[in-house]
């Protein structure tokens, strides 16, 4: 454990730069979520409405953050194949671990440059922190969503779930990654797939012909609240219900992808 | 002992035989060299003995360790084609990261390394700016640095110049003697071969044939 910990930090340690470009990007485009959250309500501001509503955007959620994770996971896990440092490692297994830890380790890194972002941008927008669903905050929270109303669960309990699930949603996608990129010997072809895939399920409820069914099988129904893709969530919803089954979707989609990466590192041959 | 051990490899490659029933020893203490003619899987070999390419079928130990899918050869040095160091970052800088990953070593053990090699006083330029020689000289240093028990080197000699070479043969030689250290060599230069070799072995229709000293083939 503690050599592909060694490694991870000291590979990750080596392409810190990259975290300023990415911190940029983020910053980009959750000023543009904020410009558009003042302009949908011009009422009292409610500081946990603008964090469900600047994490839900899907432009953001959907496409943005996740094109973003997967090219840094996999600038990141670039010198994978160097021999001088796989013939250091004790075995295929800790490549493997080690490739987790920098996974896990860059999705933290990001959700925390995310709730950042957003509660560094929130402090010029004088919002009010309300931890319990009022006529007011309700009100605000439809303008913001189209005439959505908000689950009676308390928004920051929503909001911790959310987090949560961006945690795990990261952490399959940068194990999806990897398996992808593990896949291909140049490094072109994999990151087109994967940034086609993210594009591809972001866009999945727009396909004409899909089968709607099948979308609350895709990971981007299981990790938003209020997206359009997001099944059944309303007012009346089980808030205990979608949060076991988000949950349990997303161990039984780490546990197989990251059985899959395993067994590939156990089987590559490192030419 | 035998330092490394390979008995009765099968390797192919996309339908292409590369080795059939190949089995070759190397004792500690002693330098082994192999030669053979372009392509005819010197490198291959040496990538299974690494573990970094599974074999078919066969043995193959380290150090008494066997090589397969579940482990990479403890206290080994290796060499293997053009080494993959940062290029923006320093020689010595590179040396480091890679004493990271085990922690084996401290600074003045890479120090004298890169004495050993030559490549003191150049250690802190950018290895985007080193000759191809130089770039050699720290992938044996890389190789060398953690005093491995079992190195291997592929066409170490490559680039270097005659003073170079003649170090580096030095440096193996004490290596080998000294510290008993088994190397196992791969080169074209028969000089480098009869010179440092106390076996050779060719590689000829997928398997190795040990050959006299002074069959310069």
């Amino acid at each position: 454990m503690s050599i592909s910990n060694n490694l991870s930090m000291t590979v990750v340690n080596l392409k810190k730069k990259v975290y300023i470009s990415i911190y940029l990007f983020l910053l980009l485009f959750m000023v543009t979520n904020l410009y558009s959250y003042q302009s949908s309500y011009n009422g009292t501001k409610y500081f946990f409405n603008w964090v469900l509503y600047s994490l839900n955007q899907s432009i953001t959620s959907n496409f943005v953050i996740p094109i973003l994770f997967t090219l840094t996971i996999s600038y990141m896990l670039s010198t994978n194949d160097n021999r001088l440092i796989i013939y250091r490692m004790k075995n295929r297994t800790q490549i493997f671990l080690y490739n987790v830890w920098v996974i896990i380790y860059n999705d933290l890194i990001f959700i925390a440059g995310i709730l950042g972002t957003i509660i560094l941008l929130s402090i010029s927008s004088q919002n009010k922190i309300q931890f319990n669903w009022d006529e007011k905050s309700i009100k605000s929270f439809s303008m913001l969503f189209n005439g959505f109303s908000p689950n009676n669960a308390q928004p920051i309990i929503q909001i911790i779930m959310l987090i949560v699930f961006m945690f795990l949603f990261l952490l399959f996608l940068g194990l999806l990654t990897q398996t992808i990129n593990l896949l291909f010997k140049n490094k072109a072809t994999p990151t087109f797939i994967n940034i086609f895939l993210i594009i591809l399920q972001g866009k999945v409820s727009s396909i004409p012909g899909f089968n709607t069914n099948f979308i609350k099988y895709f990971p981007i129904s299981h990790f938003l609240l209020y997206s359009d893709q997001t099944i059944n969530f309303t007012e009346t919803s089980n808030f205990n219900i979608i949060v076991f089954y988000n949950i349990i979707y997303w161990i039984i989609c780490i546990f197989i992808i990251t059985f899959i990466l395993e067994k590939i590192y156990k089987h590559k041959q490192f030419n | 002992m035998s330092s490394i051990e390979v008995k009765d490899l099968n390797f192919s490659f996309k339908d292409q035989t590369i080795f059939k029933d190949l089995s070759l020893n190397t004792e500690s203490g002693t330098i082994t060299g192999i030669i053979g003619p372009n392509g005819v899987g010197k490198s291959v070999l040496f990538k299974i003995i690494a573990g970094l390419i599974i074999p078919q079928t066969g043995l193959v130990k380290v150090n008494g360790q066997e090589i397969n899918q579940n482990g990479f050869p403890d206290d080994f040095g290796a060499l293997i084609e053009e080494p993959g160091f940062v290029d923006r970052l320093s020689g010595y800088d590179n040396l480091k990261i890679l004493s990271s990953i085990k922690n084996l070593i401290n600074k003045d053990d890479i120090k004298s390394t890169l004495k050993l090699v030559g490549l003191w006083g150049k250690h802190n330029q950018k290895v985007k700016n080193y000759s191809l020689g130089m770039k050699k000289k720290l992938g044996i240093a890389q190789a060398i640095m953690e005093k491995p028990k079992v190195i291997i080197l592929d066409e170490p000699m490559n680039a270097l110049d005659e003073d170079s070479v003649q170090n580096i043969r030095t440096v193996l030689k004490k290596l080998a003697t000294e510290n008993n250290v088994s190397i196992l060599i791969a080169s074209h230069n028969m000089d480098d071969i009869n010179l440092l070799c106390d076996k050779i072995y060719k590689i000829n229709n997928y398997k190795v044939n040990e050959i006299q000293k002074s069959n310069n083939e």
